[in-house]
């Protein structure tokens, strides 16, 4: 059959690609850059160690703000993933520093979450915090602006409703850019399960978001 | 956690009544994230060139991932976090923490096995050295019992007979008195033999008892090094133990 449907190349495989190569190659600039960060860090250069902060503390809030939903709690989330990597950092091994963080900071997350479900008075924040919006510039659209927002809502409505390891899953990988690997070493499972986590994760979303294909065409 | 082994056809919420339904759809996800081997691709491929709803399913899936992407924007960080030098001097601790911290440090894990093995080899010296020999030699204490035992009934007995002796066994001399007494009275004389015997036997057992072994201390060192090692380690570990890092 000639008009056969071409395999999506995945990310892992597709490392012929110049542009993959360039990430990759960036990734192992930045892992060497974070090691002699860390090693002055251990001599005692606290400027060193405020350097990687500057590196990763918008990565860290965005990962643990998809996490907790809560920009306050994120915040709180972030400082102590810092604090802790600060008093280990004699500690970090293995994967890189990126990782390494990522999963201290989830874990800080994680935390908050636990928190929250054993103390049913404090009530589970909105998945979705309307207290902030995407910034636009003067020239935005308002019908796009709208419809920008309605999709937001939909897909982290989306979100909300599948499990919690699905979701850190697909946030790592899509919206974070962690290789299959790099998820199965921050989250400490296989890497097979992390492949179904995505899958499933995916179908799940596939089925709550069925209704609203043609508001995620609108892009 | 997933089942991993769990069956891959997963019928969602959205039921749709034809042979679509039947279909793999876990098989066509994977597809869509370019996650198949070769020939699970070449099935996947026929069943999306047969089925148009498994094809629109390759296409939401894609659809969904760059929605992901594009849309699920967090707020800018409310603050800087980079640490001042206070919270660096509070975070480092006193004097204790750190060297708990540093005892408890991965880098030392190599101490564990180490302290285990002298544990061991502590363990295996003294039982070698001190147990075993005593377990050993307790069939042969009875017998050398009896033999000082029946030493002192005689003297105890010849001590009732002969209303005292001036014979101070403790030292294993014969009073010169007694000796002057022995050289008049048979009695005497026949007690003075029956004494160095006595004497003779108790020397002889302490000869075979076998002075302490300088293996002993070493083994009981290296019990005590070894399990002060560990206690230190498992101390200073739960001390500096960080639940974020779990």
């Amino acid at each position: 059959m000639t008009d056969e449907p071409a395999a999506p190349p995945s990310r892992d495989e597709a490392a012929d690609s110049p542009q993959l190569d360039e990430a990759a190659q960036r990734r192992r600039d930045e892992a060497a850059r974070d090691q002699r960060l860390v090693e002055r860090s251990l001599a005692g250069d606290l400027d060193a160690f405020n350097e990687l902060v500057g590196h990763y503390q918008d990565l860290l809030f965005g990962l643990t703000y998809r996490v907790v939903r809560d920009r306050d709690a994120a915040a709180d989330a972030v400082q102590e993933a810092f604090f802790s990597a600060f008093r280990n950092l004699d500690r970090f091994r293995g994967t890189t520093f990126r990782a390494w963080l990522s999963r201290i900071a989830i874990n800080a997350a994680t935390d908050i979450l636990r928190l929250r479900k054993r103390r049913p008075a404090d009530p589970y924040p909105e998945w979705e915090d309307d207290a902030w919006q995407p910034p636009t510039g003067p020239a935005d659209d308002p019908e796009l602006q709208a419809t920008h927002r309605a999709r937001a809502r939909a897909i982290t409505q989306a979100m909300e409703s599948i499990t919690a390891d699905q979701r850190r899953a697909i946030l790592l990988f899509d919206v974070e850019g962690f290789d299959y690997q790099e998820i199965a070493d921050i989250t400490e499972v296989s890497l097979g399960t992390v492949k179904s986590r995505i899958h499933r994760g995916r179908l799940a979303l596939r089925d709550l978001l069925a209704d609203q294909m043609e508001l995620l065409r609108d892009g | 956690m997933d089942d991993v082994s769990a069956p891959m056809t997963n019928a969602g919420p959205t039921h749709v009544p034809d042979d679509h339904a039947g279909h793999d759809r876990q098989l066509v996800v994977a597809f869509a994230c370019g996650d198949l081997p070769a020939e699970d691709a070449a099935d996947a491929r026929a069943l999306i060139a047969r089925c148009r709803r498994c094809a629109a399913l390759v296409d939401e899936i894609a659809l969904i991932s760059a929605a992901t992407v594009r849309d699920l924007v967090a707020p800018p960080r409310p603050r800087d976090f980079r640490l001042t030098s206070d919270d660096a001097d509070r975070l480092r601790g006193n004097a204790i923490t750190r060297l708990l911290r540093r005892l408890g440090s991965p880098r030392l894990q190599v101490l564990q096995p180490l302290a285990g093995a002298a544990m061991a080899i502590g363990i295996v010296l003294l039982v070698t050295t001190a147990v075993l020999p005593s377990l050993g030699s307790a069939g042969a204490a009875p017998a050398a019992l009896t033999t000082i035992g029946s030493a002192v009934g005689d003297e105890t007995a010849r001590d009732a007979a002969g209303g005292g002796s001036e014979a101070v066994p403790g030292n294993g001399q014969v009073a010169p008195a007694a000796s002057a007494a022995a050289a008049e009275s048979p009695d005497i004389a026949a007690y003075s033999e029956t004494d160095a015997s006595t004497k003779a036997n108790v020397t002889e057992l302490a000869e075979t008892v076998p002075p302490v072994d300088p293996v002993l201390p070493i083994g009981l060192g290296l019990l005590v090094v070894g399990a002060l090692v560990l206690l230190i380690r498992v101390l200073a570990q739960r001390a500096s133990k960080d639940p974020l890092l779990r």
